[in-house]
C-alpha cells in the first residue's frame, strides 16, 4: 500500500525547492494569498509524502535511491542518494511536521510584512535543505544540506535588512557556523580517505567489521563533533544562537528551536556505528553537553529578553540531546528531539504571539498579566513550559528521564566522567523547571507591567498551530515512550550494557522531585508573593498584620538577597565572563579582529611601488633556489 | 664552462639589480634586455657543451621575443609619458593598497 | 611535414585566422555592418576552434617533438575557448563606452588565446617559452588598450616591467634546466637529467621557473601585481586574463613538472607546497579588507591559485594514482575558477551602467531591490566562490583537499579549509550589501533610483557563468572524468 513511495523519495526535499523557486521568480507578481499558499503548499505536500515513507520505516522496510552520480573520483564514487531508515524517518516527521505548522503559523505572522513571498521563498530553501540533510544517504550530500540550511538561516537572521544589527547578527552566525563546517569537512576527508567512502552504509560496515583502527576514528569523530558543536551551538561555539534571534521568531522556532540546531545531534545518531567505537571522543562529547546544559540554563534564569530565555534554553536542551548520544544510548538523544521539537517551537511560536500582541515588545519585565488579555496563547504556553519543565506526565518528562536513565546507566558501566554528567544534568533538570515557571509567570501571572490597549489577537492561522504543538508536548512523550527504543534501535548500533536494575525507579523519582520543586520554587518566588502581599494589603487584617506582613517581606527580601541574588549574580557574572567575553569577544570577535589586522598590514605592505613587487620577486626566486640547492647539497 | 656561466649569471644579476634600483623606467627597460642577454650567453654555452643545436635555436628565439618585447614596452612607455609627463617607476602610485 | 600535424593545430590556426580577418576588416572603409561583421569574425573563429578540438583520443607529438595534443591540451584549450568565447561580448559595452578601436582590441584578444592554446600544447622549452611571450605580450597591450585613461596606462606598465622581470627568471630556468638534461624536449628530459642527485643545474633551473610560473599564476610572494593590474585594466580584460592565464599557466605548469621532470619531484614538490600555502594565507588575508569589490576579487584570484597549486603540490607524491588525483583536481579547479570568476568580474559591468562600472561594495548597496535577477547571479557566483555545495567551487575545493590528504599533505588541506573559512567573510560581504544594506549616496556618483539601462550581453555572460557553475557544483561528472583523463595521460 504504501510501496509506492520508494521511488518518489525525491519529491520530498524537491516539493519545498519548488515552492522556493516559484516564489523567488514570481513572488513579487502574485498576491499574497497566492504566494503564502505556494510556501506552505511545499512542507504540507512533503509531509503527506513522509508519512508513508514513515510507515514503511516502522514495518522495517529501508528505503534507498539513489539519482545520479556525483562525483566520480576514479575508483571510489560519490553518488546524490537519499535513504529513509527508523531514524531518518522520525526525523523526516519532525521537520516536515513542525515545519508545515511554522509555515501555517508564519500566514499569520508576517501578514503585513512587505517581504512576505521573500520569506517563504527562503523558508522553502531552508526546507529543502534541512530535508537533504536528513535523507542524504552520504556524508557528502549531508553537507550539502549542513551547509544549505546554514545559508538559509543566515538569510532568514538578516530577514529585516533595514536593521543593519541584524545583518551583523546573521553573519556572526554564519562565520561560527563556518568553524564548525572546517572540522566538518575535515572529518568527512579524512574517513573518506581512510575506508575510501563516504556512504553511511558502506561505513557502518566497514568501521564494524574492525576496518580501521581506533586512532583512525579518533580524528574524524573529534572533527566530525566540532562540526557538530557549531551547528548545534555547544560549548564554545554557541555565541551566535542568542544573536541569530534578531529574525522572525517563528524562524527562531522552526530553525533554532525545532530542526536545525538539532542537526548535530542528528548527525551523531547517524554515525552512531563511529562512536561506539571511539568513548574517549564519547567521553569529551558528554563533557562539552553537560558543561553546555549547565551553563545555558543558569544563564536563562537571568535574561530579560523572551526570546533570550528560550535560546538559552534550546542550548541548554541540545546539551541534554548530546548527553544522550554520549551514553551510547543513541535513541535517547533522538527521543529528545522530537519531544523538544514540540514544546519549544511552541514556546517560541506562543512567545510570537506575544510579541505579536505587544507589537514587538520582547522584555519580560515589561509583561505581565497577559493570561486574561490572552487566554488562548496562556493556555498553550503553559502546556509549552509543563514539558519544557519536565513535569510528570509531560513529553519532556519522558525524554529527559530516558536521558538521565542512560548517563547514569553508562557511569554504571564504569565510565566515571558520566558520573559528574549525571550530577551536572540533574541541576540543570532543576533549573530548567525554575526558569520554565519564571518564564510563564513574567510573562501572563500578576499585573500588567504597562497599561495597554489595542493587543494584536492572533488569528487563526496562528492559533491552530498552537494548539496542535500544545497537545504534542503534552502526549507526545507518553505515547512514544514505550516504543521509541525499540524502534530506533532496531536500526542503530546496540548500547554496551543494560541499566542496573534501580536505575529507572531512581532517576523518574529524582526526575519528580526536581521538576517539581523547581517549579515550585519560581512560582514561590514570583508570583505567590505578589499575591499574597497584595491580598494582605487590602483585606483588613492587613493594617493589623503590616508588622507581620513586613516582617515576612524582611525574611523574604533578606532571602532574596543572599540565596537567590547570590545565585543569579553569579549566574549574570558567568555569562559576562564567560559566554559574552571569554567565547564571543575574545575567541570570536578575536579571531576577527585578528585576521583583519592581519590583512591591513599585508596592505600596507602592497604599496604599488615596482621595485618593490619586484623585490619581493627576486627574494622569493632566491628563497626557492636557495632551498632547493640546501636541500640537494644536504642530501648529495 | 664555468667562466661563461660566471659570465652569464653576472649579467643577469646586474640586469635584475638595474631592475630593482631604477627608477627611471627607460633604464629598467633595458636592464631587462641585459637580463635576457645574460640567460643568451648560457644558452649558448650550454649549446656547446651539448654539442647539439637546440640551445642556439633558443637563443635565436629569445632575441626575436626581446626585439617584440622592447617594442611593446617603449609603446606603453610612450603611452604613459603622455598622460602622466613621467617615466618614474616611484610615481606609478594611484593603484596600490 | 605530415598533414596530420596541422591538423593538430586546427583550432590555433581557426582563432589565429580570425585575428587576421578582423585586421584585415578594418583596412575597409566604415560600413554599417562593420561592427558586426567584426564580432561575427570573431565568434566564427571560436566556434570553428571549438569544433576543431577532438574529443579524447591518443596524445600525438608532432610539428618535430614541439607540440603534443592529448586531453590536457585540449581539457585546457576548450577552457580558454571558452573564457574567450565570454570575453568578446562581455568586452563590446566597453569598447562602445570608451570609444576603443573594436577590431584592434579583439584581434589582440584572441591573439592571447592563441598563444595560451599553444602554450598547453607545447612540448619542449623554446616553444613554452614563445607561447608565453605571445600570450603575455598580447595582454600587457590589452591592458593598456585605453590608451586615455591613466589607471590602464599604469596598470599596463606595471604588468609589462613585472612580467619582463619574471619572463628572465623563467628563461633563465629554463636555460639552466636546458643546460643539465642536455635537451629542450620535455620528453627524455627527467632522464636527461637523471634524478635530482647531482644536478644543481638543474633543481637550481626547476626552482626558477617555478618562480616564472608562480609569476604568471599570482601565487604569493610573486602576486603584488596582480591587485593593481586587475584594478587598473579594462574590466573585460581583467576578467580575461585572470582566468585564461591561469588555466594556460596551471596546464603547462603541470606538464613541465609532472610530465617532464617527474624524477625530480623531490625538488618542485616542496616549492609548490610552500607557495601554495602562502598565497592561500596571503590571497585571502588580502581581500578582507578591501573597498573596492574589483580589488577584493583580484585578491581572490591570488587565493584561488594557491588552492589549484595544492593540487600540483600533491601531484609531487611518488605514488602514480595520487599524482594523477592532484592533477586532475587542479585542473577541475581551473575550470571551475574560470566560470565563476568570469561571471564575477563581469557582473561588476552589467550592475553599473555603460561607463560606470560597480566598483566599490557601495556601489552594489540595495542592488537585490532595483535588480533582483543580477543579485541572485551573483550570489550563486559568490557562493561558489566561497566553497558552499552544491556548486562548482565546493567541487573543486573538495576534489583538491581529498587529493591533498590522501598525498600525505594533510597541512595543505587544513590550510585550505581555514582561509576558506576566511574566504566566506569577503564574499558574502558582497551578498549582505546587496539584500540588506540601503543604496547611500556616494559621492560622485548619482544613485539612480530606478533600474539603470544595461547591457544584455553582460547579463548574458554572467548568466552562463552561474548556470556552469551550479552545473559543475550538481553534475560535475562529465568534467571530473575529462580532467582525470587529462591527468593521467599526463604521467610518463
Amino acid at each position: 500500500m504504501t510501496a509506492w513511495v520508494h521511488d518518489v523519495i525525491w519529491l520530498i526535499p524537491a516539493l519545498p525547492l519548488a515552492g522556493f523557486l516559484v516564489n523567488a521568480v514570481a513572488g513579487r507578481r502574485m498576491s499574497r494569498g497566492l504566494s503564502g499558499m505556494i510556501g506552505v503548499a511545499g512542507p504540507v505536500l512533503a509531509f503527506v509524502v513522509a508519512l508513508p515513507a514513515f510507515l514503511e520505516a516502522a514495518s522495517g522496510v529501508l528505503i534507498s535511491q539513489t539519482l545520479w552520480r556525483w562525483i566520480p573520483a576514479g575508483e571510489t564514487a560519490i553518488d546524490v542518494g537519499f535513504r529513509v531508515d527508523p531514524l531518518a524517518s522520525v526525523m523526516l516527521l519532525v521537520v516536515t511536521g513542525i515545519g508545515s505548522l511554522i509555515h501555517i503559523y508564519s500566514l499569520g505572522y508576517m501578514k503585513e510584512d512587505p517581504g512576505f513571498s521573500r520569506y517563504f521563498a527562503y523558508l522553502n530553501l531552508f526546507m529543502f535543505s534541512m530535508l537533504v540533510l536528513v535523507l542524504a544517504d552520504n556524508l557528502l550530500v549531508m553537507f550539502v544540506g549542513w551547509e544549505g540550511v546554514g545559508l538559509c538561516s543566515y538569510l532568514l537572521i538578516g530577514f529585516w535588512y533595514q536593521d543593519l544589527k541584524n545583518a551583523d547578527a546573521g553573519k556572526k552566525a554564519f562565520v561560527v557556523n563556518r568553524v564548525g563546517d572546517f572540522g566538518f569537512l575535515l572529518g568527512i576527508l579524512f574517513l573518506f580517505v581512510s575506508f575510501g567512502t563516504v556512504n553511511f552504509q558502506e561505513l557502518r560496515s566497514a568501521v564494524l567489521e574492525g576496518g580501521g583502527a581506533p586512532v583512525l576514528l579518533l580524528a574524524p569523530a573529534a572533527l566530525l563533533f566540532l562540526g557538530a558543536c557549531g551547528k548545534s551551538a555547544q560549548i564554545p561555539l554557541h555565541v551566535w544562537l542568542p544573536d541569530a534571534m534578531a529574525g522572525p521568531t517563528p524562524v527562531s522556532a522552526l530553525i533554532h528551536a525545532a530542526t536545525m540546531v538539532t542537526a548535530g545531534v542528528y548527525m551523531i545518531g547517524r554515525l552512531d556505528f563511529l562512536y561506539v567505537q571511539v568513548p574517549e571522543i564519547m567521553k569529551v562529547v558528554a563533557i562539552v553537553a553537560a558543561a553546555t546544559a549547565l551553563l545555558a540554563a543558569l544563564i536563562a534564569v537571568v535574561q530579560t529578553d523572551i526570546k533570550k530565555v528560550l535560546a538559552y534554553s534550546t542550548i541548554s536542551q541540545l546539551g541534554f540531546m548530546f548527553a544522550g548520544m554520549a551514553s551510547t544510548f543513541f535513541y535517547t538523544g533522538t527521543f529528545h528531539i522530537v519531544t523538544h521539537a514540540f514544546f519549544k517551537a511552541l514556546l517560541f511560536l506562543g512567545a510570537g504571539a506575544v510579541i505579536h500582541a505587544l507589537h514587538g515588545e520582547q522584555d519580560i519585565r515589561k509583561m505581565g498579566g497577559l493570561a486574561k488579555s490572552l487566554p488562548g496563547v496562556f493556555l498553550t504556553f503553559i502546556c509549552g513550559a509543563v514539558a519544557l519543565a519536565g513535569l510528570p506526565g509531560s513529553a519532556g518528562f519522558f525524554s529527559k528521564d530516558a536521558i538521565l536513565q542512560a548517563v547514569y546507566a553508562r557511569a554504571n558501566m564504569g565510565y566515571n566522567a558520566f558520573g559528574f554528567v549525571w550530577i551536572a544534568l540533574l541541576a540543570t533538570a532543576f533549573l530548567t523547571a525554575f526558569y520554565s515557571a519564571r518564564l510563564l509567570v513574567r510573562v501572563f501571572f500578576g499585573a500588567a507591567a504597562e497599561p495597554r490597549h489595542d493587543l494584536h489577537r492572533p488569528g487563526s492561522s496562528m492559533f491552530v498551530p498552537l494548539v496542535v504543538l500544545a497537545v504534542g508536548s503534552l502526549f507526545a512523550g507518553g505515547l512514544l515512550n514505550p516504543w521509541m527504543e525499540r524502534f530506533l534501535s532496531g536500526g542503530q548500533v546496540a548500547a554496551h550494557g543494560t541499566a542496573p536494575p534501580h536505575a529507572h525507579a531512581l532517576n523518574a523519582t529524582l526526575s519528580w522531585i526536581l521538576s517539581l520543586s523547581g517549579f515550585g520554587a519560581a512560582f514561590a518566588l514570583y508570583a505567590l508573593r505578589g499575591d499574597l502581599a497584595a491580598r494582605f494589603a487590602e483585606s483588613d487584617l492587613g493594617r493589623v498584620a503590616y508588622r507581620w506582613v513586613s516582617n515576612k517581606f524582611y525574611v523574604d527580601e533578606a532571602y532574596h538577597w543572599t540565596v537567590v541574588a547570590g545565585t543569579k549574580t553569579a549566574a549574570a557574572a558567568l555569562w559576562l565572563a564567560v559566554d559574552r567575553v571569554l567565547i564571543d569577544a575574545l575567541m570570536v570577535e578575536g579571531a576577527g579582529w585578528l585576521a583583519y589586522r592581519a590583512g591591513t598590514a599585508l596592505k600596507r605592505v602592497h604599496t604599488g611601488v615596482i621595485s618593490l613587487a619586484a623585490g619581493a620577486m627576486a627574494v622569493g626566486s632566491a628563497g626557492l633556489l636557495a632551498y632547493v640547492l640546501y636541500r640537494i647539497l644536504n642530501h648529495g | 664552462m664555468t667562466k661563461y656561466l660566471l659570465l652569464s649569471a653576472a649579467l643577469f644579476v646586474i640586469g635584475a639589480y638595474g631592475v630593482l634600483g631604477r627608477r627611471n623606467l627607460l633604464i629598467v627597460l633595458m636592464s631587462i634586455e641585459l637580463m635576457l642577454n645574460g640567460v643568451n650567453v648560457a644558452l649558448v654555452a650550454f649549446s656547446r657543451a651539448h654539442q647539439n643545436l637546440e640551445g642556439q635555436v633558443f637563443v635565436l628565439t629569445v632575441i626575436g621575443v626581446a626585439a617584440a618585447e622592447a617594442g611593446v614596452g617603449l609603446a606603453l612607455l610612450i603611452a604613459l609619458f603622455r598622460n602622466r609627463r613621467t617615466v618614474d617607476s616611484g610615481d606609478l602610485t594611484m593603484l596600490k593598497g | 611535414m605530415p598533414t596530420a600535424d596541422w591538423s593538430m593545430i586546427g583550432p590555433v590556426l581557426a582563432v589565429l585566422a580570425a585575428a587576421l580577418g578582423m585586421v584585415a576588416l578594418d583596412l575597409f572603409p566604415r560600413r554599417p555592418w562593420h561592427r558586426s561583421a567584426v564580432e561575427w569574425t570573431a565568434y566564427l573563429g571560436l566556434i570553428a576552434a571549438i569544433a576543431l578540438l577532438h574529443g579524447a583520443g591518443e596524445p600525438r607529438v608532432g610539428f618535430g617533438g614541439a607540440l603534443i595534443a592529448d586531453p590536457l591540451s585540449r581539457f585546457m584549450s576548450l577552457a580558454i575557448l571558452l573564457a574567450t568565447a565570454l570575453a568578446v561580448p562581455a568586452s563590446l559595452p566597453a569598447i562602445a563606452a570608451r570609444g576603443l578601436l573594436m577590431a584592434e582590441y579583439l584581434a589582440l584578444l584572441l591573439l592571447s588565446a592563441a598563444g595560451m592554446m599553444l602554450l598547453v600544447m607545447s612540448h619542449d622549452l623554446i616553444t613554452m617559452f614563445l607561447s608565453v611571450e605571445v600570450l603575455s605580450l598580447a595582454l600587457y597591450v590589452l591592458c593598456g588598450i585605453a590608451r586615455k585613461d591613466a589607471r590602464s596606462n599604469e596598470s599596463a606598465m606595471k604588468y609589462f616591467v613585472l612580467g619582463a622581470f619574471a619572463t628572465g627568471f623563467l628563461l633563465y630556468g629554463m636555460a639552466l634546466v636546458y643546460g643539465a638534461a642536455g635537451t629542450v624536449f620535455l620528453s627524455g628530459m627527467s632522464d636527461g637529467i637523471g634524478g635530482t642527485e647531482g644536478s644543481v643545474l638543474a633543481v637550481a633551473g626547476v626552482s626558477l621557473i617555478v618562480a616564472g610560473f608562480a609569476f604568471k599564476l599570482g601565487a604569493a610572494p610573486f602576486h603584488m601585481w596582480v591587485p593593481d593590474v586587475y584594478e587598473g585594466a579594462p574590466t573585460p580584460v581583467t576578467a580575461f586574463m585572470s582566468v585564461a592565464v591561469k588555466a594556460a599557466g596551471l596546464g603547462a605548469l603541470a606538464r613541465l613538472l609532472v610530465g617532464g621532470m617527474a624524477l625530480q619531484a623531490d625538488a618542485w614538490g616542496p616549492l609548490a607546497v610552500f607557495l601554495a600555502a602562502l598565497t592561500m594565507v596571503v590571497g585571502n588575508l588580502g581581500a578582507l579588507t578591501q573597498a573596492s569589490v574589483k580589488r577584493m576579487l583580484a585578491y581572490s584570484s591570488i587565493a584561488h591559485s594557491g588552492y589549484a597549486l595544492i593540487g600540483v603540490a600533491s601531484a609531487a607524491s611518488p605514488e602514480a594514482t595520487y599524482a594523477v588525483a592532484g592533477i586532475s583536481a587542479a585542473l577541475f579547479y581551473a575550470a571551475a575558477y574560470l566560470v565563476m570568476t568570469l561571471g564575477a568580474f563581469v557582473f561588476l559591468m552589467f550592475a553599473g551602467r555603460p561607463g560606470q562600472e560597480a566598483e566599490t561594495y557601495d556601489h552594489l548597496a540595495g542592488l537585490a531591490r532595483r535588480r533582483p535577477w543580477a543579485a541572485a547571479l551573483m550570489t550563486v557566483l559568490m557562493v561558489s566562490l566561497a566553497g558552499i555545495p552544491p556548486t562548482a567551487g565546493f567541487i573543486g575545493k573538495f576534489v583538491l583537499f581529498k587529493a591533498a590528504v590522501e598525498a600525505g599533505q594533510v597541512g595543505l588541506a587544513v590550510i585550505g579549509v581555514i582561509t576558506s573559512a576566511v574566504g566566506v567573510y569577503y564574499y558574502l560581504r558582497v551578498v549582505v550589501v546587496m539584500y540588506m544594506h540601503e543604496p547611500e549616496e556616494v559621492p560622485g556618483r548619482k544613485v539612480e533610483p530606478e533600474a539603470p539601462p544595461f547591457d544584455p550581453n553582460l547579463g548574458w555572460v554572467v548568466a552562463i557563468g552561474a548556470a556552469l557553475t551550479l552545473l559543475l557544483g550538481v553534475y560535475p561528472t562529465i568534467f571530473l572524468n575529462f580532467s582525470r583523463a587529462a591527468a593521467s595521460t599526463l604521467l610518463p
